[in-house]
């Protein structure tokens, strides 16, 4: 069955079009066009830690993050692993069918409780080695879904959108994923390491999306880095060395958990471009504005090129300029109708981590430093709310009877 | 840390070039005429592309029925090999590598903007991409040999899609980068459709400061405009030479 999209009545469309392509634009929840939704972080569970539920409008992500013991790569001996499984399911919204990308459906198991295990005796646990680049994907899947972001153009066409191309749109998401938190490094995989080349933590992020209404990519690259900053894994020791080594796990109560080292906070902000006009005036006009300033390019080419009248005229009446319309934080709404996106990965440091826009409309360079601007702004503000969020919860979690119990009379950190 | 000098206070790259100096650059279209509609070789340096197309042809009944949304557009599918011999470890890529389907979607779409869509509507066009040899620029050369194959089928296009990367060597950028540079710099791919400014393709990966980006963009710009101008040149003097043939 093709994967159309029938969550969105066609009167919808015809307004959001007449919307956006009026003067000034404006978005059918009368958001400004670089503002996105409210974004609500929760903690899921009050006893675990790495629980996260990231609620953007009204899409809303959950993400958990769990650990257990492997032993490394081999060309990695110092680092540990770090896997993210993102699967769109059905659940988030109808558009969407299960099974295309079944890699990451079974969820890594809890941790053990704290048991001494003999390290030589501990197999290699290959499930926990999973690589996100082990994929079930095949390509040839995506052959018969030609249709990408950019399928629904403004004033016609067929009512296709980024749910559509379900496979692709899975591949990008978790290769963007992958590509803001993993190859950022996000996350020190040097401190995962227990024992070099033969014990380490294999961190995992699953992400499940609940609900669908636009911009998966940023509600979820928000709840995997929460949820890698909120999560404890058990502190462990190695006793004794060589052969009669053991490594000895401690529970929360035993000792205190301890938080991954995430070093920076990389968060995606995703634009969705819309253009009044067609395709062919994008690229065409662009074109006829470079024409007509080289005009020996045009004298060259006027013999065999027959359109180059037509680029002129076009030239004359159009208003040529940066008529993409840019929008951030796209419903699905606004996402069926888009004709082209990009995700920009930043931290609060103004460090780009991942740029992606691949096709779709064209857009001036200036516009898209513009956009990173914008993102770098928003970046900032969902930072300070995840640390606000978090440095909450870790004030619900004080254990006043504990800490009076273990702290010292001439504490350095009491002020 | 490499013990390469990668861009020396002389301004020379690892492999001498300047700054904003392309690598050799050649290619030749209608390389296999018997078995595709067009064919392109590209050759960047020593990234070695070789991309075929077959189509328009008519598409096939697929079991899914995702035909149907291919009514007023070409479905365009894209295939990517890169087998051992590619680069120096000899690493064979599966079929299924992530990484891979990655790519073949990026080009896909970058294609899907420049084909005029509504010449080609129910039929299928298939972009097969053999990488012959790799040494950085990876998806330039794709999305490059894969205009020229497309123009060697005879396809209608707006303009040439022309790619390139630029690392960025401190505050230095540098385009089109060779795999040395890319294995210790950032880099960034950008593509654009004709000679305008304005971007269809931009991916990056590693790390830079947002203040660094609009020099990385402005030479790749450059960068795509100086392919553009070196494929076209091919691409004409080609066809003045099968115009005074046919004559």
């Amino acid at each position: 069955m093709p994967h159309i999209d029938n969550t969105l009545p066609i009167p919808n469309i015809i307004t959001l079009h007449s919307l956006l392509s009026g003067n000034p634009p404006l978005r059918p929840s009368l958001r400004q066009l670089t503002e996105p939704r409210p974004l609500e972080i929760s903690i899921a569970s009050s006893t675990e830690y790495g629980h996260i539920e990231v609620k953007l409008g009204e899409t809303y992500v959950s993400c958990k993050v769990s650990a257990q013991i492997t032993s490394p790569y081999e060309d990695r001996p110092f680092e540990g692993t770090f896997a993210i499984g993102t699967e769109i399911t059905p659940m988030c919204s109808p558009a969407f069918t299960s099974g295309v990308n079944a890699d990451f459906s079974t969820a890594a198991p809890a941790i053990v409780p704290a048991t001494a295990i003999s390290v030589n005796n501990i197999d290699s646990n290959k499930e926990g080695q999973t690589s996100a680049t082990a994929a079930t994907n095949n390509i040839n899947n995506n052959n018969n879904n030609n249709n990408n972001d950019n399928a629904v153009t403004m004033g016609g066409g067929a009512v296709m959108g980024l749910a559509a191309d379900q496979a692709a749109t899975e591949i990008l998401l978790s290769r963007l994923i992958e590509k803001a938190v993993r190859r950022s490094n996000a996350l020190d995989l040097e401190s995962l390491c227990i024992i070099a080349g033969q014990k380490c933590w294999a961190v995992r992020a699953d992400v499940r999306f609940l609900n669908y209404d636009g911009n998966l990519v940023d509600a979820a690259s928000v709840a995997v880095i929460t949820a890698l900053l909120h999560y404890r894994k058990p502190d462990v020791e190695v006793i004794g060395s060589g052969e009669g080594s053991e490594l000895v796990m401690y529970d929360e109560k035993q000792r205190e958990m301890v938080p991954l080292s995430v070093l920076h906070i990389p968060i995606c902000v995703t634009f969705q471009f819309f253009s009044t006009e067609s395709v062919e005036r994008n690229i065409k006009g662009e074109n006829a504005n470079s024409l007509v300033n080289n005009k020996n390019y045009i004298k060259e080419n006027s013999d065999n090129d027959d359109d180059d009248l037509e680029r002129m005229d076009i030239d004359n009446d159009a208003p040529r300029g940066s008529n993409e319309i840019i929008i951030v934080d796209a419903t699905a709404e606004e996402e069926l109708l888009s004709q082209g996106s990009m995700t920009v990965t930043l931290n609060s440091n103004k460090e780009l981590c991942q740029i992606s826009k691949s096709g779709g409309l064209n857009v001036d360079s200036v516009r898209i430093l513009e956009c990173c601007q914008i993102a770098s702004d928003i970046v900032n503000k969902w930072t300070k709310e995840i640390k606000k969020v978090l440095a909450a919860d870790i004030e619900k979690r004080r254990d006043l009877r504990a800490e009076r119990v273990l702290s010292v009379v001439n504490d350095r950190s009491t002020e | 840390m490499s013990r390469f000098e990668l861009f020396s206070p002389e301004g020379l790259r690892v492999d001498g070039r300047r700054y904003n100096e392309l690598r050799a650059f050649d290619c030749s279209i209608n390389t296999h005429p018997h078995s595709s509609d067009g064919s392109a070789y590209i050759s960047q340096g020593n990234t070695k592309v070789l991309c075929l197309i077959r189509g328009p042809s008519d598409t096939l009944t697929t079991t899914s029925g995702a035909t149907a949304s291919s009514a007023d557009e070409p479905t365009i599918s894209v295939s990517i090999i890169q087998p051992p011999y590619a680069t120096t470890e000899r690493k064979s890529t599966s079929r299924t590598d992530r990484r891979m389907a990655e790519l073949s979607i990026i080009i896909k779409r970058a294609l899907q903007q420049c084909i005029v869509k509504k010449n080609y509507s129910r039929t299928l066009i298939e972009v097969s991409i053999t990488i012959l040899q790799l040494d950085g620029s990876l998806l330039p050369a794709c999305i490059n040999a894969a205009t020229l194959a497309l123009i060697d089928a005879g396809i209608s296009m707006y303009d040439y899609i022309s790619a390139c990367n630029v690392a960025l060597y401190d505050t230095f950028p540098l385009v089109d980068s060779n795999s040395l540079e890319e294995n210790d710099l950032s880099f960034l791919t950008i593509g654009i459709i004709g000679n305008g400014d304005k971007i269809n393709l931009l991916l990056m990966e590693d790390k830079v400061p947002l203040d660094k980006l609009q020099k990385l963009i402005d030479l790749g710009i450059t960068g795509c405009h100086n392919i553009r101008q070196l494929m076209d040149n091919v691409v004409r003097e080609i066809g003045i030479d099968l115009l005074s043939k046919k004559l």
